[in-house]
């Protein structure tokens, strides 16, 4: 199969000020090949929409090369690509046939072509009635499925989708996945040559891809490059395809690097090292703490005793395996719990936890915060070096917004103080926005 | 719905029917051979009063057709170039209050009575059109905007599909909170050159003018409903028609917002910096041109402080009256909530002021001036709907049995906060030309105005000297800047960041 596109060395940064960048992707290099759909795997701040932007030529990388077949790519190449997003960005004053047509707005085709593309599509996204009305009439399944229909309107060769049933229901979501599959290995949607899918969710690449990259966290790199080796039709209860879905998620789960950084303490061999790492803050999750909680409750009942299948806890909870994921990170960054070979397993911390009383469970919580972010223990030394035991939310904020974004460096600060009042590590003023230790009495 | 908006329309055009016949009917009776008593009626009479509206209504068309090509003209140029974008956005800021009326003289230099008012009374509509398109860039959803450059519109395109759009619902409530200030430049500026020249005819603003002189009291009142018939009718015939596409346009509560950082009063305003330079500049230009007038400036400047006691003083007065209002009604249902925005507004377009000549002291000025701004305020404590969360509080606060001064001061008064500060921001805007009006208005017909700036004005402007007509613009202009972003948008955010209960 020959290569469409091809990056080689891209390196993309964020602009944190004048002086300072935050690599989100470093040294990236694949090829995306005629004829497949290309997945790229891998949680939230890999670098996936990224790499998107530049694949579109939406943004330039800071280092390296894009390459459209054996030449440098330029911008009319870029216009053979179309990119779906997240969220559907349909236009809301715009009827749903209005929103197909204005991606040919910047074409040169007539206004007969145009009507023609629009009616085509419509007919084959199966958008026959919807013509007229407005996205907020519609379901999101059917918003998204317009916005499919935008992007395939132009008749482009490479379609990049950044995790655009992320938002949708479940059963919408997998109406649009099949149909779009359908449409793919009909060839319905000539002259279409590549896909290119970031997404988070494993089955959902294994599902769909024909090829998975496999990305780590800051800064995105390649990790696995992972051929799928099923045709089209693809069936989830297929032995062989949990089996791949498993193989796939130890893969992930392996290389957490919340996992290593809760491993460093004052044992590593490696201070130097260890103080690097102290000055460097990881992202939080928006997670509550009480879920958390919960989560830690549901595994040390009776019946899970401790231990369960992740795939079936999130069944279990109502849940979608990617959110369960997470929450199981962050107890195993708390040394609450631990995920191995698929499986989420208390730890002796954890049942302790479960086992104990409020105070002690705010002991336990207030142990494990310290010991695992760097972050907490950071604010509260400061905040006991204080006389007034106080600081500026703020200053925190610009510690943060050296190392992540600034919408990272937010939710970050959010989540450790909603964490650390739970844990009564200290509190805050949102009228003066000031961090301050509690009355410990 | 639509039976409502049928006999709605049909009274308007019964009564506008019956206007027409009735001031007609100098024309139709002796054709019919109808009763003579009633034709010697002043009523029927008036040449001079068709006159008078007939040149309103043209200056009226004008004012609204060369609103519509200016502002066609600035989409057109923004379309092409950020640049201009962002040096009209700094431009119109200034603009949007500078008191036009004071350059009556100054533009009398160049065109005529008929454009002179087209163009006072276009000025600040045009503004208030194109403001909201050029300050809404941060605004726009990012995923739209992206969602726009992958489907490679260029910037031109982006402009007319994706600012105008979205700036849509912003600038037609702009043009209709701007309306009450229309109607006082349109008809201020008309009885002013009234003043100025009373032998020739200027429009209905001049025809009361000479009413109120000849102590016409059924002249007087004929005017008012003549002008409130044009008022009436544009609002059906050009505002209302904006309003109907609100909803299409209005992403506020469209979930793509979320990404969208509500940036409140701060950005609109500038570094403090900026803005007391601006404040100092024109302060500075105001010094330099009355050099080169005749008024010594202590005595200009102990006229502005005065004035500065009745903009505090009729802000206050108007404040006070709807907050109590306003906490009285404060859990009133929507439909209730609705109807008070909308007569609210309608008090606001009324023209009080044309009643400031019929004054003779300063409490009375203070007291009208609040009476023709407070309706903004009205329009903005009644802006939100009936508000679930709000009403929950009340509740809590009565079930505790906490002393109702307590609630009003704890709850209720933190509640309408935000919808006050933004009343008097929006009340703010025309009152200088409303002062500068009411002094000129005042000393013409023998009263003793608060502020003599009007009468200064007033003066200036017979006399021709217009050195210092450009002072008291740029005097007028300094305070009016000053106050507005160096105290009330700071005042107004503070406001809104602590007391907001919405995003």
């Amino acid at each position: 199969m020959t290569d469409l596109l091809r990056l080689n060395d891209c390196t993309q940064a964020a602009r944190k000020s004048r002086q300072q960048n935050i690599v989100v992707v470093e040294k990236v290099s694949f090829s995306v090949k005629e004829g497949e759909i290309l997945g790229l795997l891998g949680r939230s701040g890999s670098g996936k929409s990224s790499l998107l932007d530049i694949m579109s030529g939406l943004d330039k990388p800071v280092e390296g090369k894009i390459y459209w077949g054996d030449r440098i790519a330029t911008t009319k190449d870029f216009e053979r690509v179309s990119i779906v997003l997240q969220d559907d960005a349909l236009f809301p004053w715009l009827t749903i046939g209005e929103n197909i047509r204005l991606a040919l707005e910047a074409s040169s085709l007539d206004a007969e072509e145009k009507d023609e593309r629009v009616a085509h599509i419509i007919e084959i996204m199966d958008l026959d009635g919807y013509e007229t009305a407005f996205p907020r009439e519609l379901s999101q399944t059917l918003c998204q499925r317009t916005a499919l229909a935008r992007a395939f309107v132009r008749k482009p060769d490479l379609v990049l989708l950044d995790e655009p049933f992320l938002n949708l229901e479940l059963l919408g979501a997998e109406n649009l996945r099949t149909d779009l599959i359908e449409l793919w290995s009909e060839k319905r949607l000539e002259p279409l040559k590549s896909m290119v899918l970031a997404t988070h969710a494993i089955e959902e690449a294994v599902l769909m891809c024909d090829r998975i990259l496999l990305f780590s966290s800051s800064p995105g790199k390649i990790s696995f490059e992972i051929p799928v080796p099923f045709t089209h039709p693809r069936n989830r209860e297929d032995k062989a395809f949990r089996a791949f879905v498993d193989q796939v998620y130890s893969l992930m789960t392996r290389r957490a690097p919340s996992v290593s950084e809760a491993d460093l303490s004052e044992e590593s061999p490696f201070p130097e090292v260890r103080e690097e790492e102290e000055e460097t803050f990881i992202a939080l999750p928006d997670l509550s703490i009480e879920v958390l909680v919960g989560l830690v409750e549901v595994l040390g009942s009776e019946a899970l005793d401790g231990r369960a299948d992740l795939p079936e806890l999130a069944q279990r909870l109502q849940m979608t395996l990617d959110d369960l994921f997470p929450l199981g990170e962050t107890l195993q960054l708390l040394d609450l719990a631990q995920l191995e070979d698929g499986d989420i397993i208390l730890t002796q911390t954890g049942r302790v936890f479960v086992e104990g009383d409020a105070d002690a469970r705010r002991d336990i919580m207030r142990t494990a915060l310290l010991r695992a972010l760097p972050l907490l223990r950071v604010i509260r030394n400061i905040l006991d070096e204080r006389p007034n035991h106080t600081v500026s939310a703020e200053t925190v904020r610009h510690i943060l917004e050296k190392t992540m974004s600034q919408n990272y460096a937010q939710q970050t600060l959010n989540t450790a103080i909603a964490w650390a009042r739970y844990a009564g590590l200290f509190s805050y003023d949102e009228e003066a926005d000031r961090l301050m230790l509690e009355n410990e009495d | 719905m639509m039976k409502v908006r049928f006999f709605r329309s049909s009274l308007f055009l019964g009564f506008a029917a019956c206007m027409i016949v009735l001031f007609s009917a100098r024309y139709w009776m002796p054709e019919l051979g109808l009763a003579e008593p009633l034709f010697h009626l002043p009523l029927f009479l008036q040449g001079v009063f068709w006159r008078a509206g007939a040149i309103s209504l043209l200056e009226v068309v004008s004012t609204l057709l060369m609103t519509f090509s200016a502002v066609i003209l600035i989409f057109f140029l923004s379309a092409f170039s950020e640049t201009l974008r962002i040096t009209l956005r700094s431009l119109m800021t200034v603009m949007g209050i500078v008191p036009i009326i004071t350059l009556t003289g100054v533009m009398g230099l160049i065109f005529n009575d008929f454009w002179n008012v087209s163009l006072l009374a276009s000025s600040t509509l045009i503004v208030r059109c194109v403001s909201p398109v050029l300050n809404i860039a941060p605004h726009i959803p990012p995923l739209l905007l992206k969602s726009a450059k992958a489907m490679r519109l260029t910037p031109s395109q982006r402009f007319w599909r994706l600012h105008i759009p979205i700036a849509y619902p912003a600038m037609a409530r702009s043009i209709a909170l701007e309306m009450p200030h229309f109607w006082i430049r349109f008809l201020g500026a008309e009885w002013l050159l009234s003043l100025l020249d009373p032998s020739r005819e200027h429009g209905l603003g001049g025809y009361i003018f000479l009413c109120f002189k000849r102590h016409d009291p059924i002249g007087f009142c004929e005017g008012l409903c003549a002008i409130m018939l044009f008022i009436v009718a544009v609002q059906a015939l050009c505002i209302r028609p904006f309003f109907k596409r609100i909803k299409r346009y209005d992403v506020s509560s469209s979930p793509l917002m979320k990404d969208v950082k509500a940036e409140g009063y701060e950005r609109l305003s500038g570094t403090i910096w900026q803005k007391g330079g601006i404040t100092v500049l024109f302060l500075f230009l105001s010094c330099v041109c009355f050099s080169f007038g005749e008024h010594r400036l202590p005595i200009v400047l102990l006229s502005g402080a005065k004035g500065l006691v009745l903009w505090g003083g009729s802000l206050g007065l108007a404040l006070f009256f709807w907050s109590v209002i306003g906490g009285m009604t404060i859990k009133e249902t929507s439909s209730f909530r609705f109807k008070a925005r909308y007569t609210a507004y309608l008090s606001s377009i009324l023209p009080v002021f044309l009643f400031f000549p019929f004054l003779r002291d300063m409490a009375a000025e203070v007291l009208l001036l609040a009476v023709t701004i407070q309706g903004a305020y009205g329009a903005s404590v009644f802006y939100r709907d009936e508000d679930q969360l709000r009403n929950s509080l009340i509740e809590v606060a009565h079930r505790l049995r906490l002393a109702h001064h307590h609630i009003w001061q704890r709850v209720k008064l933190p509640l309408l906060a935000p919808s006050l500060a933004r009343g008097t921001l929006l009340a703010s805007y025309p009152l200088w030309d409303l002062l500068l009006l009411a002094g000129m208005m005042m000393a013409s017909s023998g009263g003793v105005a608060g502020s003599d700036l009007g009468k200064l004005l007033l003066s200036d402007l017979k006399s021709g000297h217009y050195g210092d007509q450009l002072g008291i613009l740029c005097l007028v202009t300094a305070f009016s800047y000053g106050l507005t972003y160096l105290l009330l948008f700071p005042l107004c955010s503070h406001i809104h960041r602590k007391f907001r209960m919405h995003p």
